[in-house]
């Protein structure tokens, strides 16, 4: 009796210790979310009394109005009615936005994990009228890329920005990586910094660092590496389609008849929407890894290529690409540049942003002479990107948003300024 | 398993011949108050399977009390360690044929890595362990008693893991890896006194 006690002791001792699983965990500093319930996420936008510009994202220009995204948190709208005089009328509080397109009276705006529609026909009393809900469910904010992610529990709200803190977590099998060219969907759509020149009248004009364009009644907005095509004939019912992945990092999205033209961060691709719920590859031209916003006139691209931390590669270029066949585009020249950021191309007078070497403006009449045809250079100003149309360029710097008269391209005006 | 049945069946076999043996030495020789040192091996199983080795300086106070210092090699998946323990055993009875009940815990000192970054980054790395255990020794002749034993072990082994970006070149904040384990410890041994 005694020794089948003292088995069945041992037995039961050895199930139980059998049960214990060895626990691995992580402890480290890291970027800890900081939530906002959903509730109270999807009623915060609101239409504000005008606020100084800190941290620019895009520029956006739709009729007499400039908007310039404040990232993360908003849209400034500037009364640009009178170029020498631009007047900050408003700022429209949109937590998470830093991309924006237009269509008719209607503004579409990411916020986090949302898509908004907001009705700016009255610009003194832009609205919400439609909300596409977690259109991009994985988008987090900028993060502090010295310390990894900690756990993020959706069940809690939409992340709206992080804490460094220590933490400790079960160890996962897949770590979070930090800077990972896959992993760039923690900063969703933040930093595009692409100029687009949307193809119908009744959309505004974005800078060439952006992943939103509209084409007809469809809005395409990049996401980390899913292309969404949005229906969008009834802005108040926005109709997200099936989202096409481009394994590729792509910064920029210009739009130019049915096609698509994007700058990825090895290469630019050419989609055709003639069948706008599915875009389709056409070409591609491929290039060393850097950043490279592109623009597109008649039949020729532009593509700036920027070397630096977040772009990798080593080259500073300007691309000058044949497109007259989209089957099969070829680079005509290459020119070296600085540090080329936005560009923007009007007639045949090409701006480029080319970092701190400043502002530069081309004629580009001659694909093969573009370097000898410097027509002027504004230094001094770290230039990002740039919309010209209508013979008055903006362009946004890093210390605030100039404007420029081109009326006469050999002797280019500054008009104004606003500083940051 | 067939491995560890076969380890249990002769703990088992010890602890019954140790059990039924017939009392043939002096009381005094045995309960005297003395140092003793003892070695032990065994296995420490459950999740990962490895081995360890003890040497054991101690001091019995009385018929009951067993204090000692312990010190040999351990295995665990996270590498080898030191232990550095101390241990407290009660024996029952008073015959040669003793079963106990003890514990011991202290600190792991690493003297093989065996992290992914094996070898590199081990600067930081230490552990802890404690534990109980029943067994039964048996003294065989004058001064040599031969000792076997069951029990449960934890140990926790904390190291540092560099951490770099998806590049490779951003260095990061060092990430601390903590094992938390449970073993199930077999051992067997002889006491020198």
């Amino acid at each position: 009796m005694k020794k089948f006690t003292i088995f069945s002791i041992l037995f039961f001792a050895l199930l139980i210790i059998n049960s214990c699983q060895d626990k691995v965990y992580m402890k480290f500093i890291a970027n800890v979310p900081v939530y906002m319930d959903y509730t109270s996420f999807r009623t915060s936008v609101k239409y504000e009394a005008p606020r100084m510009i800190k941290n620019h994202g895009n520029i956006y220009k739709k009729d007499q109005f400039l908007l310039i995204i404040e990232e993360n948190e908003g849209i400034h709208f500037i009364d640009n009615s009178n170029p020498t005089a631009p007047l900050q009328v408003g700022f429209l509080k949109i937590i998470g936005c830093t991309g924006i397109a237009m269509k008719d009276e209607y503004l579409f705006a990411n916020s986090y994990v949302d898509l908004v529609v907001l009705d700016v026909s009255s610009w003194s009393n832009p609205h919400e009228v439609a909300r596409l809900k977690d259109l991009f469910p994985q988008v987090l904010p900028k993060h502090n890329p010295q310390y990894r992610i900690a756990q993020v529990d959706k069940n809690l709200g939409v992340v709206v920005s992080w804490r460094i803190d220590k933490v400790k977590e079960e160890a996962q099998y897949q770590p979070v990586w930090i800077n990972c060219p896959m992993c760039l969907s923690n900063d969703l759509l933040a930093n595009s910094t692409q100029e687009n020149f949307n193809n119908t009248p009744s959309s505004g004009i974005s800078g060439s660092i952006t992943k939103f364009s509209v084409i007809d009644n469809y809005l395409y907005v990049m996401d980390g590496f899913n292309l969404h095509p949005i229906a969008i004939n009834d802005p108040l019912a926005p109709a997200n389609k099936q989202p096409i992945q481009i394994w590729r990092t792509v910064e920029t999205l210009f739009a130019k008849n049915n096609n698509l033209f994007l700058g990825t961060t090895t290469g630019m691709l050419i989609y055709s929407v003639a069948n706008p719920d599915v875009p389709n590859p056409v070409s591609e031209v491929n290039h060393m890894t850097a950043c490279d916003p592109v623009v597109v006139q008649g039949n020729t691209a532009y593509v700036t290529v920027r070397s630096g931390r977040n772009c990798g590669g080593t080259i500073n270029q300007l691309d000058v690409i044949d497109i007259s066949n989209l089957n099969a585009p070829f680079i005509i020249k290459s020119y070296a540049m600085y540090n080329p950021h936005g560009l923007g191309i009007d007639g045949n007078i090409l701006f480029i942003c080319d970092g701190t070497a400043g502002l530069k403006v081309f004629n580009a009449s001659n694909s093969l002479t573009i370097d000898q045809n410097l027509i002027q250079q504004f230094m001094n100003i770290q230039a990002t990107d740039i919309i010209p149309h209508n013979n008055v360029a903006i362009m946004i710097g890093s210390d605030g948003l100039y404007q420029y008269d081109y009326s006469n391209p050999a002797e280019i005006n500054l008009l104004s300024v606003i500083n940051f | 398993m067939k491995k560890l049945l076969t380890i249990g069946m002769i703990l088992f076999y010890f602890a019954s011949i140790a059990w039924n043996q017939e009392d043939k030495l002096p009381q005094n020789k045995i309960y005297s108050p003395a140092y003793f040192c003892e070695i032990n091996t065994g296995i420490l199983t459950v999740g990962d399977l490895q081995g360890f080795a003890h040497v054991k300086n101690g001091f019995s106070l009385n018929k009951h009390l067993d204090f000692s210092f312990v010190l040999g090699l351990e295995g665990y998946n996270t590498g080898r360690y030191l232990p550095i323990f101390i241990e407290g055993r009660y024996n029952f009875l008073e015959g040669k044929t003793q079963p106990f009940v003890s514990f011991a815990g202290g600190f792991l000192q690493v003297v093989q890595d065996k992290t992914y970054y094996n070898g590199t980054t081990n600067s930081k790395h230490f552990g802890f362990s404690g534990g109980g255990k029943l067994g039964v020794r048996h003294q065989f002749s004058t001064g040599i008693s031969i000792v076997s034993s069951i029990g449960y072990r934890y140990t926790y082994a904390q190291y540092e893991q560099s951490n770099y970006d998806w590049w490779g070149q951003l260095p990061l904040e060092p990430i601390t890896m903590i094992h938390n384990m449970n073993r199930f410890e077999l051992s067997i041994g002889l006491i020198f006194k």
